[in-house]
């Protein structure tokens, strides 16, 4: 993966994001150090990278329904929630603002907000909702307001797509590599449905990556 | 004859199989050329295409795999595509399948078994063939940007093995043309070589035999059947003319014979001839002298004929004036007998008025015997006149009705003798042509006849009849029951004067039936009787 990443072609905007994302964090010895706070075989430094990657690979594979978007210059917004104690969200503000980072070829809006303070009218207009991992426990009341709204829902915890989220990120061992991290994506299709998303098959066609909520209780 | 028949065999041996070999020849080049062209344009278009079709295809699979590669390259799930790629492989027609990530580096592959080995780093063009591969490059896009690129090598080894079998195909397509041309030809040749054959073999039957009646079996249907028809026809004809001709031949020949036949007889007549012509000449002689004396014996002959005729013509002449005088002298006597008849009559009759007193009995009965006597020959002399007159009178013909005629007699002799009772029977309707009044001194005579000679019987009974005789002739009778006569005395009954009765049996002058005859003989008619003594008589007369 890393090697994938070295790509130094401006060509490809999503291998520069990488690159960069790269840097930044081998240069942050603070979030370096926080790795350590959880669990000291985890290298959450790289696991933030890779969910910012996989954040925006999400939304690459996501179809949201017609007229979401003005036009095809419209930005497509993303609001980041919690405190981003892991750095994913700065990320991505970081991508967006020095790199001009485009995602479906719209530029990236990235905004944060306390999860408390959030209302519907906040996430207006708003395509992706990010939910840190400290605010997960907050986050039903809101997310049950905008369950019907086309909002993809990514929550950094694992539990987070068990009820109403859609996508929760999980970390494992690698199974072919003990050193490195695995992260992986958990997936409750329903709520995707529910809000009128829709997820391409390639995305959950990767058995190794993507988990399926198979819940049909759940609202 | 048979040096040119066998030269002819040969000859339409050579042709047939000229036929034969010219029909194959023809017939497998022509189905050789088409089917050569044929294949190969099949197979080069079947190459191309096929070729097409593969490439097609690769292309197909690259895009899918492309397509499929996007989420794990991004989400660099190398593991994941190795799976997917393993797993879609299996069931295509690859070689190889290698998926590039945006460095160049292999992220993952699939390899057949024995497969082309991968490239470290894709090829730049888009599409390599060589000779038994394909490889098709194809770049991973992911909203318009490229995230890696695919490489898929093919074999063409199906598309070999492809036209191997095609050319296998093709191959005994050919063989099977061959044989089909083959036996075709074979077919068409029997078809348009066995009737030619068959006319040549009946020309040559014909001109070794001179059988012209031999003839050609014809196809059932074709220009060749019209060829041996015509053939036939000929044929046909040709031997009408030949049995035309010897039929003159015959009759020639015939002829010929006929003539020398006939010249032989002819010189056998006219020897003959001679031999018969001298014997006539001999035998006329002969006769010309006996001609000669018969001549003379004739010409005296004639001469005493003449002269008998002559003797004759004057004795028919004296006979002549000597009947016309008798007959002018028997009138003038029965005439100039009348006056003195009537003065003996008269005056027997005044002596017995004048001097009956004086003459005793004897007496008176002499003078009335005198003048029965008298009054007898004054009818006799009547009778005479009459039969004189009617040979003197002229015939005046007409139809007369002889039923009424006889009628009539017959109620004039009623009339006369009322007291008997005579049966008299007549058919009805007789007519016949002649002269009335004659005809009724006939009836009257007959008639009276038969009256008289009935007197003594009490059943007399007369019959008046006619009968047609053999068609021509109208045959008519009177008949009686009377006292009939001796058939012996039959020539005498017409003669004058011939009584076969007495006078006071039955009255009569005797001259009746002479007139009757002499009248029939004037209608130039017959008459005769028949008649048995006692037993009736008939008398039948025939009129012209």
């Amino acid at each position: 993966m890393p090697e994938a990443l070295d790509n130094r072609s401006v060509k490809y905007p999503s291998a520069v994001l990488i690159a960069v994302l790269l840097a930044y964090f081998t240069s942050v010895p603070a979030l370096r150090g926080a790795e350590f706070r959880f669990e000291k075989d985890i290298d959450h430094a790289r696991a933030a990278q890779i969910k910012a990657a996989y954040l925006t690979h999400l939304i690459e594979f996501t179809d949201w329904p017609e007229g979401v978007f003005a036009d095809d210059k419209t930005p497509l917004i993303i609001i980041v929630a919690g405190s981003d104690f892991y750095g994913v969200g700065g990320i991505l503000e970081r991508a967006d603002k020095e790199l001009g980072l485009a995602v479906q070829g719209r530029p990236l809006e990235v905004r944060r907000k306390r999860i408390e303070a959030l209302t519907v009218e906040d996430l207006q207009n708003v395509q992706v909702l990010f939910v840190t991992e400290d605010s997960s426990q907050q986050s039903e009341r809101i997310l049950s307001e905008v369950r019907s709204l086309p909002i993809l829902t990514i929550g950094e915890s694992e539990g987070f797509s068990d009820l109403i989220g859609m996508v929760g990120f999980m970390i494992d061992k690698r199974p072919d590599d003990a050193e490195g991290a695995y992260v992986r994506m958990r997936i409750n299709n329903r709520s995707v449905k529910n809000a009128g998303l829709r997820l391409s098959f390639k995305l959950l066609g990767m058995r190794n990556l993507v988990q399926l909520v198979e819940d049909d209780t759940a609202p | 004859m048979i040096v040119s028949a066998s030269g002819e065999e040969s000859g339409g041996r050579r042709r047939a199989f000229g036929f034969r070999r010219m029909i194959l020849v023809y017939g497998l080049v022509l189905t050789l050329t088409a089917l050569i062209v044929m294949v190969f344009l099949m197979l080069h278009n079947d190459w191309r295409t096929f070729r097409r079709a593969i490439i097609r295809r690769v292309d197909v699979e690259a895009n899918l795999i492309a397509e499929v590669s996007t989420a794990a390259l991004r989400f660099d799930d190398r593991p994941g595509l190795q799976e997917i790629l393993t797993g879609m492989c299996r069931h295509m027609v690859v070689d190889s399948v290698a998926v590039y990530d945006l460095s160049g580096r292999v992220f993952a592959f699939y390899q057949k078994p024995g497969g082309q080995n991968i490239p470290e780093h894709p090829p730049e063009q888009p599409l390599i063939e060589d000779k038994w591969h394909v490889t098709i490059v194809r770049p991973i896009m992911l909203y318009g940007e490229s995230i890696g690129t695919v490489v898929i090598t093919r074999s063409l080894e199906e598309l070999y093995g492809r036209s191997i079998r095609s050319i296998l195909v093709a191959v005994l397509m050919l063989a099977g043309s061959l044989v089909v041309a083959f036996v075709a030809s074979d077919r068409i040749r029997v078809a348009i070589t066995g009737p030619v054959d068959n006319l040549i073999r009946t020309a040559r039957a014909i001109s070794s035999t001179g059988d012209y009646s031999v003839r050609a079996p014809a196809p059932r249907v074709g220009e060749l059947r019209e060829l041996t028809t015509a053939f036939n026809d000929m044929l046909a004809e040709a031997e009408a003319h030949r049995a035309q001709m010897e039929q003159v031949t015959r009759d020639l020949q015939a002829q010929v014979l006929q003539r020398i036949e006939a010249e032989k007889e002819l010189s056998a007549y006219q020897e003959e001839l001679e031999q018969r012509v001298k014997e006539r000449t001999e035998e006329l002689s002969a006769r010309m002298n006996e001609a000669e004396l018969l001549n003379k014996a004739m010409v005296n002959l004639l001469e005493d004929l003449q002269d008998t005729n002559r003797r004759l013509e004057v004795t028919m002449q004296k006979l002549e004036t000597s009947n016309e005088e008798l007959e002018a002298f028997s009138y003038s006597v029965s005439h100039d007998l009348r006056a003195p008849l009537r003065g003996i009559d008269g005056f027997s009759k005044a002596i017995i008025e004048d001097y009956g007193e004086v003459l005793d009995e004897k007496g008176k009965d002499y003078l009335d015997r005198v003048r029965k006597a008298t009054q007898r020959m004054g009818h006799l002399i009547d009778d005479m006149l009459k039969l004189s007159r009617i040979s003197r009178q002229d015939l005046r013909v007409e139809r007369v009705d002889l039923t009424h005629l006889a009628d009539d007699v017959i109620e004039q002799f009623r009339a006369s003798e009322p007291d008997r009772a005579v049966l008299f029977k007549r058919d009805v309707g007789i007519v016949a042509w002649g002269d009335r009044s004659l005809l009724r001194i006939v009836l009257e005579n007959l008639l009276g006849n038969a009256w008289k000679f009935t007197g003594n019987r009490s059943d007399a009974q007369l019959e008046f009849g006619c009968a047609e005789k053999g068609g021509k002739e109208t045959v008519y009778y009177v008949r009686d029951n009377g006292a009939g006569f001796d058939m012996k005395y039959a020539g005498r009954l017409f003669a004058a004067f011939q009584r076969l009765h007495k006078a006071s049996e039955f009255g009569g002058t005797g001259v009746g039936l002479t007139t009757v005859r002499r009248i029939i003989h004037r209608h130039g008619g017959r008459v005769w009787a028949e008649g048995k003594e006692n037993k009736g008589a008939t008398f039948f007369f025939t009129l012209k």
